[in-house]
């Protein structure tokens, strides 16, 4: 093979890289607008075009799923990997977030609690009726109201929260619970109930 | 009607029969090189798809005027005009819906037009025996190539993001692009599957 055939085998390979490479080009997608409407036009009249971006496909779509193929035959063991690599490299990271996750929760609770019982307490020096719906949630708030420390006791639940000691004050006399018994009896037997004037029929 | 003039119709209808049977038959032996075609042209498997049905009706209608000996290029002009004129459909009626749209979402549009690495791979356009011996055909290339090829096919990089992130030129991103892809043409192993394109 002489200089000239040589020269011109190298000018058409270069020729066909060059087609080869232009067909890659557009297939993905880096010619501008015009290249492309240039290069379409191109391959209507040229066949060996579109079998060049034929292959360029096929070989974009291999190399796509060559590396697609290989990242998922690694997977599992660089997961893992990777898992253990971050756990050691984030724990200590972490380890703070944690003990400063806990007591942001331990901090906020405590203002919480302490809130409700700075509202209690106000609430506790008002006149404002409070209306209990729950037994549990009056036990809740007789508990606190009977744990303050202000002596200015002005609502009407007083009288619930006394003590023990004090609550054999609220029992009625025998005396004052057989009168009561008697009057009933009377207004069931005789019409002169309207006469209570009369103690005749007590003794 | 003579018996010539009878004949004559006799023999254009056998030999219309015999063309739109050899197109079709021709439609289905070249399905996935139709296919693959069009989807370097589309960039897009459900347009793909789409174009090369509309091939075969086109072909069909057409087959009287094929010759056998051109029948593959034939076929492919034919999706080529498929392809262009359903692209070119795609463009105007998104951009007649994007008019409807407010910026959010014509944004997001646009960005599922763009390009991206999703559209290049699917099952039915290599066999996996193509994909066994391209892999390794990556694994003897030069790190560099095969990176940039990795960077560009694989995560749909820019060229230019390539260069940024491996902190070389431009023009020596493209060169590593080029001579990485001639080395896989030149590859022994690939050489099979290239030299014959349907085998790929």
């Amino acid at each position: 093979m002489n200089n000239s055939d040589l020269n011109e085998n190298t000018s058409l390979q270069s020729a066909d890289d060059a087609s080869e490479w232009l067909a890659m080009q557009y297939v993905l997608g880096e010619l501008s607008a015009e290249q492309v409407e240039r290069f379409e036009s191109a391959m209507a009249g040229n066949v060996a075009l579109c079998e060049l971006v034929l292959t360029a496909t096929k070989l974009s779509a291999g190399i796509a799923m060559a590396f697609e193929s290989q990242q998922s035959k690694a997977s599992p063991v660089s997961v893992r990997f990777e898992t253990v690599l971050a756990e050691k490299t984030v724990s200590p990271v972490l380890r703070e977030r944690q003990v400063f996750a806990r007591l942001s929760v331990f901090l906020a609770t405590s203002a919480m609690g302490l809130a409700v019982l700075t509202m209690m307490t106000l609430d506790h020096s008002r006149t404002s009726t409070i209306v209990l719906h729950d037994d549990a949630v009056a036990d809740a708030f007789a508990m606190l109201l009977g744990s303050s420390p202000s002596n200015d006791l002005n609502s009407e639940f007083d009288e619930f929260v006394e003590s023990e000691d004090t609550i054999s004050s609220l029992v009625a006399p025998e005396w004052l619970l057989t009168a009561v018994d008697l009057d009933a009896a009377a207004e069931l037997d005789d019409p002169q109930a309207d006469n209570p004037e009369d103690e005749s029929r007590i003794f | 009607m003579t018996q010539d003039d009878s004949n004559r119709c006799e023999d254009e209808a056998k030999s219309q029969g015999f063309a739109r049977v050899m197109v079709q038959d021709a439609c289905v032996e070249w399905e996935t090189d139709l296919k693959g075609f069009l989807l370097g042209v589309l960039k897009s498997h459900h347009l793909a798809e789409d174009a090369y049905q509309r091939t075969v009706v086109r072909a069909i209608e057409a087959a009287q005027a094929v010759r056998t000996e051109t029948l593959r290029g034939w076929l492919f002009r034919i999706a080529l005009n498929e392809g262009r004129l359903l692209l070119r459909q795609r463009n105007q009626d998104a951009e007649l819906q994007a008019s409807f749209f407010d910026q959010g979402a014509r944004d997001q549009w646009e960005h599922q037009s763009s390009r991206g690495a999703q559209w290049i791979s699917g099952p039915e356009i290599v066999t996996s025996e193509a994909i066994e011996a391209i892999q390794q055909s990556l694994f003897r290339l030069p790190a560099e190539q095969q990176e940039v090829i990795r960077r560009r096919i694989y995560k749909d990089q820019t060229f230019a993001q390539i260069a940024e992130q491996m902190q070389s030129p431009l023009g020596t991103v493209l060169t590593w692009m080029r001579r990485g892809l001639l080395r896989l043409k030149q590859d022994s192993q690939l050489r099979a599957f290239v030299d014959d394109s349907t085998e790929l």
